[in-house]
């Protein structure tokens, strides 16, 4: 019917109608690479732009987080709502949340904001995720952002997830209200190890080690305890990345490497706790929670112990349910009531859905240019993805249908045995960890003062980082040090600038 | 390879030939609604006000303001005196007159410290550290942090001796004074020791019901050596010294006499104190003031509220709102009656203006002031209708649909809509502005 009516179109809109056209027609091509099985054929497309000396720039790219983009590179630049958000009663929805990102949150028996505890991790969200922005890894007692999942071998026969440590739970508490039993201690500490890349540069890597001292007067540390540290992650652009379908990230999947590529990508299925199914995991480092809302309150109790909606009881797993959860129910809540309500959550789950992504720095810069073919060409790209498509997230029009540029795929994949936490989180083995999306990384140490990445914040900026996937990222982090000095230099420029 | 290259080149058209139909705008190209009408004003907001006049106005009450604060303070740390005695005269058996008095020189000294608010955000001597607080804080920490700890401060007071309650100690609350029983947790935020809030609580006590403001009585302060009577009298005496001594130090930063002002430099660096003051305006109104302290809409949290034990949370809406309106219009009204007239941000607003007065005005407006009295009844001040007549707890508990809670909504709406028409104003002025957050 359109094309019929073409001739009496301006000259512009019949070249959008061609391209509609064509858009059809290499849609169909498009699909045929996304399928893992063909990803030879990415290679081979890969091969093509690097020998026509082409940039893999594409248009837009700048604006990663598609419409929500804002360009701001000041400390702030984790904490602005969607670009596309105008509707001032949205952006008073975006402020309720922002206010309940920052409640401090006080023991039971105090006027306002009760209900901490009776064990905790922080006392706000802000506490962790400081400007909405990266937790920090500190040697030593003291862990503001940096938490540990506890666990002992086998499976939870309700989630199917990890089975938690008797009497501790699965998640360590170092922090108590008054009158109550802190989980024990923790210590952090690193040794260096050094390494020559092949043009004779060395290196220094920082290996972790931590050890917990559970509480015996709580209860014993079982000797086959499973700990998996994991620092606090950026906030932006969890929305677009829930808007995703499930579909899209599934298309990637190859468990079995049917390919050839040596790159898997896996699924992660987890408990959702809001009907009882299993769901894709695409949030948290191991891909372990399904939802933004389920993430949040989950922090909540697990991080603040702020009851919620959604997770009605005290975190008093055995022996501290006798004495913690006494201490913690004088919240003036009353029995069975949240300490948190569903409004301050909904407000919430809004704010976490709607933060901007930060918009690129430098993107039409040569050597930033450089950076970014030379990432693609060793293989970075295999798993994070540079560009996809969101789909419909019904009540969040700002992030639906978005083309964005997060560099992840939200898959799990075998990182090698230094990265190992060697603890299972659903279907994630203790090697696998979620491709961490790479958007506004550059921006970390400008919000947060520090250029902690991976996991448990180990690597002291980007090239650390590289240097320690191992794994299925093995082949590329080799082809990374055998890159000239210029070259990972680039490489480097071009993260800088997400 | 040939045929791979052609691929290449038509996926490339393709994805621009798609760029339009995505919708994707640059920063510049909002299609805010709010926006486009400063836009649209943008050519016509020439002004014969100066930048600098805005610049030296914004100081020049700063530290009127300040002084003010300062002096009020000093009148409330009288009353406390008279009340409990001095560190060198201690009274064992104060009397409920000098309470309700203390308590009154308290509500007496909100309001000038409450229209300085404004001042914050704007990497001012407001938003200096104080290295003598352990955690270091921010000294607005050490003046108005909220919400505050109570349990902490009567553990303190509990479990020390009299003569280890000193300045110091209380404001190093990590080592000296807090035993294990009290402290758990290294937070700048948990530890409040100091403050308003701190003085607000030893005067009237913990709040939980919504007949009146908190349950204190006489006897908590009646006692002589030894008692828990005697520290908390103590304890009372530090913090309001503290007090003036903090807001002492953030005034002498604005008065253009004292060696360590940055007034001077502020007034000679116009359009980097610009964009100071825009950071500073957006960053209280879209974050603390449109945010944090409206809480309570989202919480149902009958004690979410910022003056909780004496119940005077609607002075500290109204006098925000005041400070906004003074850095607004570039007048400031001192405490002796007397009226500063200079030059305000509305100077810059353009097609604005109308809007951010008429929002103002109402923020201000809908908190009707009828709470008084040294255990903050309702008087019979009679309310304007659409105003907030009951008191805020009441408000807070009577849940969501109250029409009261529907008027608060709208105080939030109105904060949202002026912190949205502030990030344009600096932007139609070319002014470097990016709305932090907290």
């Amino acid at each position: 019917m359109v094309l019929v009516s073409v001739h009496r179109l301006s000259k512009g809109m019949k070249m959008k109608i061609y391209l509609i056209g064509l858009i059809s027609l290499i849609g169909i091509s498009c699909n045929a690479f996304r399928n893992p099985q063909d990803k030879s054929s990415i290679n081979k497309l890969m091969l093509a732009f690097t020998l026509s000396n082409k940039s893999f720039q594409l248009d837009n790219e700048e604006l990663s987080g598609g419409d929500t983009t804002v360009f701001d590179t000041t400390s702030q630049a984790f904490q602005r709502s969607a670009q596309n958000m105008t509707d001032v009663d949205r952006l008073v929805l975006f402020a309720r949340g922002h206010a309940v990102f920052n409640v401090t949150w006080l023991s039971p028996g105090n006027s306002a904001n009760p209900g901490l505890g009776p064990t905790f991790n922080a006392i706000s969200c802000n506490g962790c995720h400081s400007l909405d922005g990266r937790g920090k890894a500190v040697e030593g007692s003291v862990q503001a952002s940096l938490l540990y999942r506890l666990s002992i071998p086998g499976i939870d026969s309700t989630t199917k997830g990890p089975l938690d440590v008797p009497n501790f739970g699965g998640q360590f508490n170092p922090n108590a209200i008054t009158g109550v039993q802190s989980e024990g201690t923790v210590t952090l500490s690193y040794a260096e190890v050094g390494g020559t890349f092949p043009d004779g540069e060395t290196y220094s890597l920082r290996k972790p080690t931590y050890t917990i001292a559970l509480n015996g007067a709580i209860g014993a540390q079982p000797s086959n305890i499973l700990v998996s540290p994991r620092i606090a992650q950026q906030n932006y652009g969890l929305g677009l990345l829930e808007a995703i379908s499930d579909e899209v990230i599934l298309s990637y999947v190859d468990e079995d490497d049917k390919n050839g590529d040596g790159i898997s990508g896996k699924a992660n299925y987890v408990y959702d706790s809001v009907d009882g199914k299993t769901k894709l995991g695409r949030f948290g480092w191991k891909a372990n929670q399904p939802s933004i809302n389920q993430q949040n309150q989950a922090a909540f109790l697990g991080d603040i112990g702020i009851t919620s909606p959604l997770f009605l009881s005290e975190n008093c797993p055995g022996y501290q349910a006798s004495g913690n959860c006494g201490l913690s129910a004088n919240t003036g809540k009353g029995t069975g009531q949240a300490e948190i309500s569903q409004a301050s959550i909904d407000a919430l789950n809004l704010y976490m859905r709607t933060i901007a992504v930060p918009g690129r720095r430098n993107w039409t810069d040569q050597v930033v240019k450089k950076g970014k073919t030379l990432m693609m060409s060793i293989g970075c790209t295999s798993c994070h993805l540079e560009r996809l498509q969101t789909g419909n997230f019904t009540g969040i029009v700002e992030v639906s249908n978005q083309t964005i540029y997060p560099y992840t795929d939200l898959l799990l994949h075998d990182m090698g045995s230094e990265l190992a936490d060697n603890r299972p989180d659903f279907l994630a083995d203790g090697r696998e960890w979620r491709t961490a999306p790479l958007w506004g990384i550059g921006l970390v140490r400008t919000v947060n003062g520090h250029d902690n990445l991976l996991h448990d914040g180990r690597a002291r900026g980007f090239t650390e980082a590289i240097l320690w996937h191992g794994g299925e990222a093995e082949k590329s982090r080799e082809k990374f040090k055998n890159l000239s000095k210029s070259d990972r230099e680039s490489l480097i420029k071009f993260l800088e600038s997400l | 390879m040939y045929w791979n290259k052609k691929i290449i080149i038509i996926l490339t058209f393709v994805i621009c030939g798609n760029c339009e139909n995505m919708g994707i705008k640059d920063e510049k190209k909002s299609n805010n609604p709010l926006l486009a009408v400063g836009y649209f004003f943008l050519a016509n907001n020439k002004s014969s006000v100066s930048k600098q006049d805005i610049v030296n106005s914004y100081a020049d009450i700063a530290f009127t303001n300040y002084s003010d604060s300062v002096t009020s303070a000093s009148n409330l740390k009288s009353a406390i005196e008279s009340f409990i005695g001095t560190s060198g005269v201690d009274i064992t058996n104060p009397s409920q007159v000098n309470m309700d008095a203390a308590k009154k020189a308290w509500i007496d000294a909100r309001p000038s410290y409450l229209q300085t608010e404004i001042f914050r955000f704007a990497e001012g001597p407001i938003d200096e550290k104080l290295e003598q607080r352990k955690p270091e804080a921010g000294i607005e920490t050490l003046i108005n942090a909220w919400p505050l700890d109570e349990l902490f401060v009567d553990c303190i007071i509990a479990n020390t001796t009299n003569s280890n309650l000193t300045e110091a100690n209380i404001l190093n609350v990590n080592t000296s004074i807090s035993t294990s029983n009290c402290l758990s947790f290294t937070s700048a935020d948990k530890n409040i020791t100091v403050g308003w809030h701190a003085i607000e609580y030893l005067l009237w006590g913990q709040d939980t019901d919504l007949a009146a403001g908190g349950s204190r009585v006489l006897s908590d302060f009646v006692g002589g050596n030894g008692t828990i009577a005697e520290k908390r009298r103590t304890y009372l005496r530090v913090i309001a010294k503290l007090l003036v001594d903090h807001l002492t130090l953030v005034r002498d930063k604005w008065d253009p006499s004292k060696p360590e002002n940055i007034a001077i430099s502020f007034k000679s660096n116009v359009n980097a104190s610009l964009t100071k003051i825009f950071t500073g305006l957006a960053a209280f109104t879209k974050s603390e003031w449109g945010a944090q302290r409206l809480n309570m809409i989202t919480s149902n949290d009958q004690e979410d509220e910022h003056s909780c034990f004496s119940d005077n949370t609607k002075a500290d809406f109204y006098y925000d709102a005041q400070g906004f309106i003074n850095v607004y219009n570039g007048t400031y009204k001192k405490s002796n009656g007397t009226i500063y007239s200079g030059a305000g941000i509305k100077n810059l607003a353009g097609g604005l203006d109308s809007s951010i007065t008429t929002n103002m005005s109402l923020t201000r407006d809908n908190f009707c002031l009828n709470v008084s009295g040294a255990n903050m009844a309702l008087d019979s001040t009679s309310c304007a209708s659409g105003t907030i007549s009951g008191k805020f707890d009441q408000l807070v508990s009577n849940g969501t649909a109250s029409s009261q809670m529907s008027i608060l909504k709208s105080v939030q709406t109105a904060v949202i809509t002026i912190a949205a028409n502030i990030q344009t104003v600096a932007k139609n002025n070319g002014i470097s502005f990016s709305a932090p957050t907290e």
